[in-house]
């Protein structure tokens, strides 16, 4: 079942007195439970197509539907539902609340969600301890790693069971061992909860960690190939 | 709810420094205007109660005509069995009647226009400062007739001290000239010049033998426990004493100068309060655009996650409410302290005593804090806090997440 399906889908941007034409026509379709790598040199368009796919970025023209709904024709309240309650984030850097602690960000979603505090607090300490922080949650991110705090993220974005997590460059910041070490645990998590992973790379780890591996240039879909 | 609280709490704290400056100025304007408030009430309680203790009580008993046109054909018989309703009400503190009239005082080389103030010796001093403010001598006495308590700046002015003789005269009530040779006894000093220097004070007996016949009086003069039952106090007379054709009148009846300075000076806080909130709406909106501008990209990704943009709004306001309730507790536990040491030593204003006395006033000033006000100036501050924080909160709300997070962490 397709969870994903991008038809024809472009988007150009005004950079200054210059347009920008970041996609030029993307087809794409991912299934429920993929683990996908788009990968693709700075200015290719991978972070703007998970922008467009998340409802972050509008679109010019084109097609996205996720989970049965056309993400372009939704109001910007539908889309911030959607992305509360479907998809889950991960950014290159910077991704916690400094001011909350570990669990703390980690329940933030499921505070905005209304969930109850008691069930916020078990989920967190369970996830926390599945991405292997368990003993952390009390920590501000300011005193941990860069890995612990992309673990964190992590932690946060599967929490409420998304149908689909977007990353961002995860790995950026990293360094190779504990790069890796957060990609099992993400593919730990794509195996064992089926929830849809879609990462924007030009981490070589990245692309070897995928099933699937697109690759993006000058806004168009060169290759795409699943393993 | 525990959460954004939490946040709002913390991020406030993020940037130590900013926030304890613009803490600092939020609460030395609390500061300001409380001790502002603190003053200029402490100024017209002062104007108010010394014309009350020096001479109008709160509420007055007069004969019909008498506020309108002071002079002895609008006194009014005395009446015996009002001393019965006034003894019995227990908001009041104490009572007098009093024969007063516009008259001459004149020695053989010096002539005044004075205040005869016909006082019952007993409980004129119960109603007003005249017993306390006596310098030299005694106040005028039932046992000792035709003697006069006069003011030290008129005794000066006249060269008259105690023992000395001067003539009173005045119209009486069937319209000859009264008048009598009365012997200085006291010299007061009520620290107004220009009350001392124009009023005297005999003994009703002495002013009834020498202006009117029989037991008049002018006014009856009531001193309560509690300035604000003046007008209750009043109404209840009035309907008690419906049908003897007397007026009775409050001490903002006779006092409408002061009323319209208390009335002037409310007007002419306010724009001057404003200014101390204006002031301070600004460095909320700096402070908080500052830090906006700092969390932007944090925004961004909390705005990206699904935080609805009311509730980012509600994070910012909470700030905004946080920073002044701090600065509300620190600006009126430092005012009010302050307010309190200044009423408790006073302040030294005789530098200006040419004005003070001009305004009815001491040379210290003891500023007072009336409680309802002060709650205002700190509920106004919550208040601008909260309103001017909406800016600030709205342009964070309008963020476009995906260019947010571009910007730097």
């Amino acid at each position: 079942m397709k969870l994903l399906e991008v038809g024809q889908l472009k988007k150009d941007y005004r950079e200054g007195k210059t347009w920008v034409h970041a996609l030029r026509g993307v087809d794409l379709q991912i299934g429920e439970g993929e683990f996908v790598a788009i990968a693709g040199p700075s200015g290719s368009g991978k972070t703007t197509l998970l922008n467009v796919i998340s409802g972050l970025d509008s679109v010019t023209e084109g097609q996205v539907r996720f989970d049965g709904d056309d993400v372009t024709t939704m109001t910007p309240r539908q889309l911030t539902h959607m992305r509360l309650t479907k998809i889950g984030f991960v950014f290159q850097v910077y991704n916690l609340i400094p001011v909350l602690t570990a669990q703390e960000n980690v329940e933030f979603t499921m505070l905005l969600q209304g969930v109850p505090a008691a069930k916020r607090k078990a989920l967190s300490l369970d996830i926390l301890s599945r991405v292997g922080l368990a003993g952390y949650g009390h920590r501000r991110p300011p005193t941990m790693s860069g890995g612990q705090q992309q673990r964190v993220a992590v932690a946060r974005a599967i929490v409420t069971h998304p149908r689909l997590v977007l990353a961002d460059e995860p790995t950026a910041n990293l360094d190779s061992e504990t790069g890796a070490k957060l990609l099992d645990v993400m593919k730990e998590l794509n195996e064992t909860e089926k929830i849809t992973f879609i990462f924007s790379t030009h981490d070589p780890m990245v692309m070897d960690y995928s099933r699937r591996l697109i690759r993006v240039r000058d806004g168009r879909v060169d290759s795409d190939k699943t393993r | 709810m525990k959460t954004l609280l939490k946040m709002a709490w913390l991020n406030i704290w993020r940037n130590k420094r900013r926030t304890l400056i613009l803490l600092c100025a939020m609460a030395a304007g609390l500061i300001g205007v409380l001790f502002t408030m603190g003053f200029m009430q402490g100024w017209m309680n002062q104007m108010v109660d010394n014309a009350i203790m020096t001479y109008e009580g709160h509420v007055k008993i007069l004969g019909k005509g008498f506020q309108r046109n002071p002079v002895i054909e609008n006194s009014m018989p005395a009446m015996p069995d009002v001393e019965g309703i006034l003894n019995r009400d227990p908001r009041v503190r104490a009572w007098t009647e009093r024969l007063t009239a516009q008259g001459l005082l004149s020695t053989p080389t010096d002539s005044r226009v004075v205040t005869i103030v016909g006082a019952d010796p007993d409980r004129e001093p119960q109603v007003s400062v005249i017993g306390e403010a006596l310098r030299d001598g005694e106040f005028v006495s039932s046992k000792e007739p035709l003697k006069i308590a006069i003011g030290r700046t008129l005794s000066e002015k006249i060269k008259k001290g105690l023992g000395k003789k001067v003539v009173l005269m005045s119209q009486r009530l069937d319209g000859e000239i009264g008048s009598a040779a009365f012997r200085v006894g006291g010299l007061f000093d009520t620290g107004s010049g220009s009350y001392d220097e124009s009023t005297v004070y005999i003994s009703l007996a002495d002013a009834r033998q020498m202006l009117a016949e029989g037991d008049r009086v002018t006014e009856i003069t009531i001193l309560l426990h509690d300035i604000k039952d003046s007008e209750v106090v009043a109404a209840d007379l009035a309907r008690e004493l419906k049908e003897r054709g007397v007026e009775v009148v409050t001490w903002k009846d006779r006092l409408p100068f002061i009323v319209e300075m208390i009335k002037l000076s409310d007007r002419f806080a306010i724009p001057y309060y404003a200014l101390f909130y204006i002031a301070m709406a600004f460095g909320i909106v700096n402070t908080l655009l500052m830090a906006i501008g700092e969390r932007t990209h944090e925004i961004g990704i909390m705005l990206a996650m699904g935080m609805h943009r009311r509730t980012l709004v509600l994070l910012i306001m909470l700030e905004s409410l946080f920073l002044a309730i701090l600065a509300a507790l620190a600006g009126a536990g430092i005012g009010w302290g302050l307010v309190a040491w200044f009423g408790h030593r006073g302040i030294d204003l005789s530098a200006f005593s040419a004005a003070m006395e001009y305004y009815g006033l001491g040379h210290v000033l003891y500023p007072v804090l009336d409680p309802g006000r002060a709650a205002w100036a700190v509920v106004a501050m919550l208040a601008v806090a909260l309103v001017f924080s909406f800016y600030p909160a709205a342009r964070a709300a309008r963020l476009v997440p995906v260019e947010a997070i571009r910007r730097a962490g």
